[in-house]
């Protein structure tokens, strides 16, 4: 049984540049509860880590919500909790569902992500 | 566990075209703290009821006796007041196991587990876990109490937009809300069959019958989330062709005598009618078989659906499934933009 850990809360666009920085790892949720998630295993390869965050600074921000099921995600700041996104692929790019809204990605270091 | 009060046969080999031909209701013994047997909760809904019949596989028959410790009696009352029981037994997590008779067993399914699941109101159903033998556990709908024995043809017309009901979708009560603006749509957030069937058992007693039944949440190919965020994706928080989900037959019996004479179903729900490459992820199939067990015309996109405060629209194309036709027809090509319906 994996070890529940607490989130914060869903992280929203703006918050993404204040602690980029800080991303030290991400987890793949197993389970998700009301404020703490199981996690199935956590990824802290820092080329996966990085490769993730530098997708995430290309992002393209959209306001407009989706209804697409999708994994959730944790990602893990040193010192500034940890916070929840949805993550899923769609056609040749990845989404990555946020608390005002999605962010269009590169796919490609999103599949090393979830693989 | 010692007291076993409810008057019932044991069920045999003999009995199982009886119980699929004519069964009714079927109830859980549930025990309360002590190990003493609660009352029967019979569920009654048709198309649960239905779904149990179906599974009570004679083929599978075998002689043997089963000395399993991890059992859970389940009773069977036919039309005729018949009462039987048999036990459910499970052998590990990711096997249903057996239905355990008088004189043998047969094999368990899912979809059994399923339609306990969805009576109970339970992200899943296990026969070892002991959740369901102590009080407390949640109770069934009360309209799975009671048996809806009519199609209605008369009442008002109504729209409902049943919203996911969570932080993950907060948008879609918003994108509810404000339809809901006038007497005849109401907005509903969506915790599961169960609580959506109360809810359209309540309208439906105030002489209100749903026209328009929009499904505002989380989908993906061939499946559609009626259930909490935290709920098991293969458990009956879901309508889809997966095991252990909600079937979409079961589902849309289920809605069925809630809907108004020529009611729409509208699936605000990503790719509910894509087409995944696998049996399980079949959109096609997925609104043909809820247009073929209800009344209702059932639409769904084949691509993303976007909400935006009161707007949905999809890129993808928009497919109606008509009961009856076999195979959904594409009645908006991609992009098909707005889907929200017209008023009813």
């Amino acid at each position: 049984m994996p070890a529940s850990t607490p989130i914060a809360g869903r992280l929203a666009s703006s918050d993404w540049p204040r602690l980029r920085a800080r991303l030290r790892r991400i987890g793949i949720v197993d389970r998700l509860l009301d404020t703490n998630a199981s996690i199935k295993r956590w990824i802290a390869d820092p080329t996966v880590i990085g490769a993730v965050a530098r997708a995430l600074d290309d992002a393209t921000a959209k306001t407009t919500h989706v209804n697409l099921l999708a994994t959730a995600v944790v990602l893990d700041f040193d010192g500034a909790g940890r916070w929840l996104v949805r993550i899923a692929v769609h056609d040749d790019r990845a989404l990555v569902f946020v608390e005002d809204g999605h962010l269009l990605v590169d796919r490609a270091p999103i599949d090393r992500l979830l693989s | 566990m010692t007291s076993h009060n409810h008057p019932a046969e044991p069920a045999k080999k003999r009995d199982l075209d009886e119980l699929r031909r004519d069964a009714e209701a079927f109830a859980l013994e549930q025990h309360d703290a002590e190990g003493r047997a609660l009352p029967l909760d019979w569920i009654v809904h048709p198309g649960l009821v239905q779904q149990l019949r179906r599974e009570l596989a004679v083929e599978s028959f075998s002689p043997a006796g089963l000395n399993h410790a991890l059992t859970q009696r389940l009773y069977v009352r036919t039309v005729s007041g018949r009462v039987l029981r048999f036990h459910l037994a499970e052998v590990n997590p990711s096997d249903p196991g057996y239905i355990v008779l008088g004189d043998g067993h047969v094999r368990a399914t899912a979809r059994l587990h399923a339609a306990i699941a969805a009576g109970y109101q339970m992200p899943d159903y296990d026969s070892s876990h002991d959740r369901l033998r102590t009080a407390g556990a949640p109770g069934p709908a009360t309209s799975f109490r009671t048996a809806v024995t009519e199609t209605p043809l008369e009442g008002d017309p109504i729209a409902l937009y049943a919203y996911q009901d969570n932080a993950g979708a907060s948008w879609n009560k918003t994108y509810a809300e404000l339809h809901a603006k006038s007497a005849d749509t109401v907005a509903f957030g969506l915790t599961g069959l169960g609580p959506l069937l109360d809810e359209l058992g309540r309208l439906k007693e105030t002489g209100k019958l749903v026209k328009v039944l929009v499904f505002a949440a989380h989908g993906t190919k061939a499946v559609l989330r009626i259930g909490s965020e935290t709920d098991p994706f293969r458990g009956p928080s879901y309508v889809g062709l997966h095991k252990n989900q909600i079937s979409p037959e079961v589902f849309a019996s289920a809605l069925a005598p809630y809907l108004a004479k020529g009611a729409k179903v509208v699936l605000a729900s990503c790719y509910t009618a894509g087409d995944g490459g696998t049996p399980q992820s079949d959109g096609s199939e997925m609104i043909q078989s809820m247009a073929d067990a209800g009344p209702a015309l059932v639409g769904g996109s084949d691509g993303l659906v976007f909400i935006d405060a009161g707007q949905a629209s999809t890129p993808g194309s928009w497919w109606s499934a008509t009961p009856g036709e076999g195979t959904p027809k594409i009645t908006r090509a991609a992009p098909a933009g707005n889907i929200d319906p017209p008023a009813p």
